[in-house]
């Protein structure tokens, strides 16, 4: 009889190899989403698909009305609307998958595995959401150059733009994670979902920026996390200012810290009554 | 040395009740009615470092709560546990890099990547070095045949394919505790028998503790030398492989399809269950009547068209249990 040991690894700090098995998990959640190419690459032709009927839309209403709202033409609605929709269709779906999961008691195994299962679950999401907005982001803006002609972006102000819409992406995940763990007090999360995806398209300013907006609506929206979602990246890819994007930032991290306080709060009071009964 | 303590270990679950019907529907959220279910009753039993243990019982005995709580994935009602020292759902995390866990209906396996691409997370997960993992791998990978389907997608495996992934990939951190939920549930007899020898080698040559659920006493025969039977919740034997089989396996369920109808089957040890033109079911003491008598009886009789031979089910040997305890209790006489 032999006892085997295998030891971690002890090279370098144990809060990098920590995470690093994170970006392990975002790496193979990314190759999961290519396993199948055609599903993957079909869901970026509907959002093709969408961007030319509203660049259809928005040329009409910039040709009939000259139509035009603190500095948002026809052509900053088509490259905005690219920007939004690359963030709204490129986020994983992955609601509805812990909401199954708590529901059939799968989360339970992967409890016993050395990570944290939020954790787990957000790198999961970022491998699959990086992957499907970059596409996104390429077909997208392909479409806008071809509809509308180029916009002017200077590299710097994309970098914040980036830094923007990563914190947009991961405050979307909490608010999803906290909609899917509220399974462990209800039956159905579903309409939460879809109620949730909603309140984006006019809270979160998915069609069109605040600017747009009344002014109660915009205020009701600006008072809100979901305009961080959309709103916030899509304007400032649009038209970027400093003021804005230090202030959108700042409040993407207060929102992203109180709802990762919260999920973690569900998590913890979901696991302990959790309830497994059976194989 | 003690590798699993546990003592009056118990799971209250609470079920929500609802009528039939929109009423029902209605009623359960103005005045729900949650019923409680005693899914594990105070068991108490350590397991020693290296031993091969079958925890068996029929369907919703409590046999999977009591490894989910092993495992640190529930909390027990009342009760304590310790897994080599540590109380599992206290510290999940600290444990879990120690034990294996196989779950029959569950798969750790990524469905839609090859069993490499799943083995390589976890080499991560558990923060394996590279060239110890290279080399384990390779010994898994080589003593549970998995190198010719290495590369092909999860969802293209056979069920004992993938559990033969399923194993490795749970050993592939060394852990010192494997648990084991109805790991060949759904397999068929050859890849039961793969299964459980791959086991068998695992004890022998790493000296793992190998606490393993199931409802097919097969498993538990093959396998082990103590077994532990579950019932509603409650720990109803703790014995030896060989005093169970000794004391109630030794009856195995014959059913034979004849060629030829027969008119009546006689023989010492051997009981009539069912008989029904050329289809025979019978329960043989092989204390009394070897198989193969019961074969060569059969043969002289007509010949055999279909021939399966069984264990009793769990159920059987629970119920014999129950009639042999309540016929000590009175004082009369038991047995089958």
């Amino acid at each position: 009889m032999r006892a085997v040991t295998v030891t971690a690894v002890t090279t370098g700090s144990a809060a990098v190899t920590g995470l690093a098995k994170y970006f392990h998990v975002a790496r193979i959640s990314m190759r999961a989403r290519t396993a199948y190419l055609a599903d993957f690459l079909l869901g970026s032709v509907f959002y093709a698909l969408i961007l030319y009927v509203f660049v259809q839309l928005w040329s009409v209403l910039g040709r009939t009305r000259g139509f035009a709202v603190e500095g948002f033409g026809p052509r900053e609605l088509v490259w905005y609307l690219m920007a939004s929709e690359a963030i709204m269709l490129g986020r994983a779906r992955f609601e509805q998958e812990t909401d199954e999961e708590v529901k059939t008691g799968a989360i339970a195994y992967c409890l016993n595995k050395p990570y944290h299962y939020i954790l787990f679950k957000l790198a999961s999401y970022w491998g699959e959401t990086a992957l499907k907005m970059t596409l996104n982001i390429v077909i997208g803006a392909a479409v806008a150059l071809a509809a509308v002609g180029p916009i002017s972006v200077r590299p710097a102000h994309l970098c914040a733009v980036l830094v923007c819409a990563a914190l947009a992406l991961t405050l979307n995940f909490f608010i999803g994670m906290a909609l899917g763990l509220s399974a462990f007090w209800v039956e159905d999360t579903a309409p939460f979902f879809w109620i949730y995806s909603k309140v984006l398209f006019v809270l979160g300013g998915l069609f069109a920026p605040m600017e747009v907006y009344p002014d109660a609506l915009a205020r009701t929206a600006r008072a809100t996390p979901f305009n961080y979602v959309l709103y916030a990246p899509a304007r400032l890819f649009v038209q970027f200012d400093m003021e804005f994007f230090l202030r959108a930032v700042t409040m993407q991290v207060v929102w992203v810290a109180a709802l990762a306080f919260l999920v973690m709060a569900l998590y913890r009071m979901g696991v302990r009554r959790l309830d497994v009964n059976g194989g | 040395m003690v590798t699993i303590d546990v003592c009056g270990l118990s799971k209250v679950f609470e079920v929500r009740e609802k009528a039939p019907g929109l009423a029902g529907s209605l009623r359960s959220i103005i005045s729900p009615s949650p019923r409680e279910v005693e899914a594990v009753r105070g068991i108490s039993f350590s397991v020693d470092e290296g031993e091969m243990l079958a925890f068996i019982g029929p369907n919703g005995a409590g046999k999977s709560t009591t490894i989910k709580m092993l495992t640190g994935i529930l909390h027990p009602t009342k009760g304590r546990a310790s897994v080599l020292g540590i109380t599992p759902w206290k510290d999940r995390q600290r444990l879990a890099s120690q034990i294996g866990c196989v779950f029959g209906q569950r798969s750790q396996l990524w469905y839609h990547l090859p069993p490499r691409d799943t083995f390589e997370l976890l080499a991560h997960v558990y923060e394996i070095p590279k060239p110890v993992y290279r080399d384990r791998l390779e010994m898994l990978a080589g003593r549970f045949g998995l190198g010719e389907f290495m590369r092909t997608p999860v969802r293209k495996l056979s069920l004992g394919q993938r559990m033969r992934c399923e194993i490795a990939a749970s050993l592939l951190h060394g852990p010192r505790v494997l648990f084991l939920d109805e790991p060949t549930i759904g397999l068929d007899v050859v890849a039961k028998r793969t299964i459980r020898e791959l086991i068998r080698q695992m004890n022998r040559e790493e000296g793992i503790t190998v606490f393993l659920t199931s409802h097919d006493v097969g498993d538990m025969e093959e396998l082990c030398r103590r077994v532990m039977i579950i019932n509603h919740g409650e720990l109803i034997l703790d014995t030896s492989v060989s005093a169970l089989r000794r004391d109630y396996l030794r009856f195995k369920i014959v059913r034979a399809r004849l060629a030829d109808p027969i008119d009546r089957f006689q023989m010492d040890g051997v009981a009539v269950v069912k008989h029904k033109q050329a289809n025979l079911k019978l329960s043989v003491d092989t204390d009394v009547t070897s198989i193969d008598e019961v074969l060569a009886g059969l043969m002289r009789c007509a010949r055999i068209v279909d021939i399966t031979i069984a264990d009793p089910p769990t159920e059987q040997v629970i119920a014999d249990i129950y009639g042999r305890c309540a016929s000590e209790v009175s004082g009369v006489p038991g047995g089958r």
